[in-house]
């Protein structure tokens, strides 16, 4: 039985929420008679409060060049980057869906870098040259993944340089995956930044290769990350990742 | 006055391009909708460095859940604005150290189907019909909120109301609009 009373409340502590102006206090409430009471929020009426502010608001400033060049050059990073790979060896693809949840090892939060597409022109060094290049440079870090459980037999590391902000991972035995079914993404773990980790995006393994190496370059500043997380997650990555599975952790010492 | 973009098919069909990942569909939404996720950004984070990040994870977020978008529910400008609220939200969320203060399921979008009294399309001629059968004097105060983008504080400032008649009439409000458009919905959207 509803009673009608604390629904009242409810749905005007949920308009709060959608405004965005919920206090501490009136979110303990609205969290409490969630539990309690079993109400939803109305999600209906984040849309309303979007439509308002589309539709209403003088919402017309420009945006700088600078940041349309940022947004364009995003755009070509959203596709998963292929990896340079060499020594095709017989190599099974692994059903990631079968693999257990494992635990999240680094820390906090999440936001968005995504990776630089991995296209080279003919007369661009390969990617194996590059990582090279970028070892022998002095603030260069360079970091082992370990695997988790499921992914005990891989091999790897990651170079990284903040001043950079580029860097490269290499992995043996990371399994190759069906990009239609999952993909690997990447998390860097920078504290200072942000609370939440900087995510990285997708990338493939193709099947039958042995040695992968994968370039990154944020598109968002990483000022010193101290970890390198890769997951496993749906075609085209996640937002927020429910770090089910994690395949392999990088970590500062 | 209805948007031009949102009478404009090519305008509306950017995000299901988007979705099937049509070459320059990500441009496209850039260009159209640039504008207005700088705008809706700028009245949420400051400095502008932080805000440009932000309008990056917007977009970031259109390219991986263009495909929720679904054009019998909202305008594609509305689809974009309800992301672009909420990454903002979240920036400040994430700022001001308060973790739990605006919880949105990340799901969100999934279940704006699943209501049981759903709206009909939200969109700017669905929104001015409500609009107008709302008390004048609600209709002020999101004026003063939506259009001149001031916060409650700011209101409560320039009305001379408390602060708490400011939040409760604007909570209010927007339920009324809700029920009201609930009402006006002919034929409930399926989902």
């Amino acid at each position: 039985m509803i009673d009608p009373e604390l629904s009242a409340r409810f749905e005007e502590l949920d308009a709060a929420r959608a405004f965005g102006d919920l206090s501490p206090e009136e979110h303990a409430e609205w969290t409490r008679l969630q539990e309690e009471q079993g109400f939803t929020p109305d999600v209906e009426l984040d849309l309303l409060v979007a439509g308002l502010t589309t539709s209403l608001g003088n919402l017309d400033a420009k945006p700088s060049d600078q940041l349309l060049q940022r947004l364009e050059a995003q755009t070509v990073r959203f596709m998963p980057l292929a990896a340079e790979t060499s020594k095709p060896v017989e190599a099974e693809v692994i059903p990631f869906w079968r693999h257990p949840a494992l635990g999240w090892a680094a820390a906090a939060c999440f936001a968005l870098v995504l990776f630089v597409s991995s296209e080279e022109s003919p007369t661009e060094p390969s990617l194996t040259d590059q990582r090279q290049a970028l070892l022998s440079e002095q603030q260069t870090v360079q970091l082992s993944f370990a695997g988790t459980e499921n992914f005990s037999g891989l091999e790897g590391d990651v170079v990284w340089t903040d001043d950079g902000q580029t860097g490269f991972m290499r992995f043996n035995g990371l399994p190759a995956n069906d990009p239609t079914a999952a993909q690997y993404q990447l998390w860097i773990v920078d504290p200072e930044r942000d609370e939440r980790p900087v995510d990285g995006g997708v990338f493939d393994i193709p099947a039958g290769q042995e040695e992968a190496i994968v370039p990154i370059r944020a598109t968002l500043p990483v000022n010193r990350p101290v970890a390198f997380v890769i997951t496993v997650e749906k075609p085209g990555g996640v937002v927020v990742s429910k770090q089910e599975i994690v395949a392999a952790i990088a970590q500062r010492g | 006055m209805v948007p031009r973009s949102e009478t404009d098919p090519s305008v509306e069909e950017i995000l299901p391009r988007v979705a099937r990942r049509e070459p320059q569909a990500m441009k496209q939404c850039i260009d159209q909708f640039g504008g207005l996720v700088w705008s809706i950004t700028r009245r949420y984070v400051r400095p502008d460095t932080e805000a440009e990040d932000v309008v990056q994870e917007t977009f970031a977020e259109l390219w991986q859940k263009a495909d929720r978008f679904d054009a019998a529910r909202a305008s594609a400008s509305t689809f974009i604005g309800l992301v672009a609220r909420r990454r903002s939200i979240d920036w400040l969320r994430r700022k001001q150290r308060r973790p739990e203060l605006e919880p949105l399921p990340d799901d969100f979008d999934q279940k704006l189907g699943a209501s049981t009294d759903p709206l009909p399309r939200i969109d700017t001629e669905s929104l001015h019909a409500a609009l107008q059968e709302l008390p004048t004097e609600v209709r002020e105060l999101f004026e003063l909120h939506f259009t001149g983008g001031l916060t409650h504080p700011e209101i409560a400032e320039r009305t001379g109301l408390a602060l708490g008649t400011v939040k409760t009439r604007l909570r209010r409000g927007l339920l009324t609009m809700r029920a009201l458009m609930a009402r006006a919905n002919p034929e409930p959207v399926s989902s």
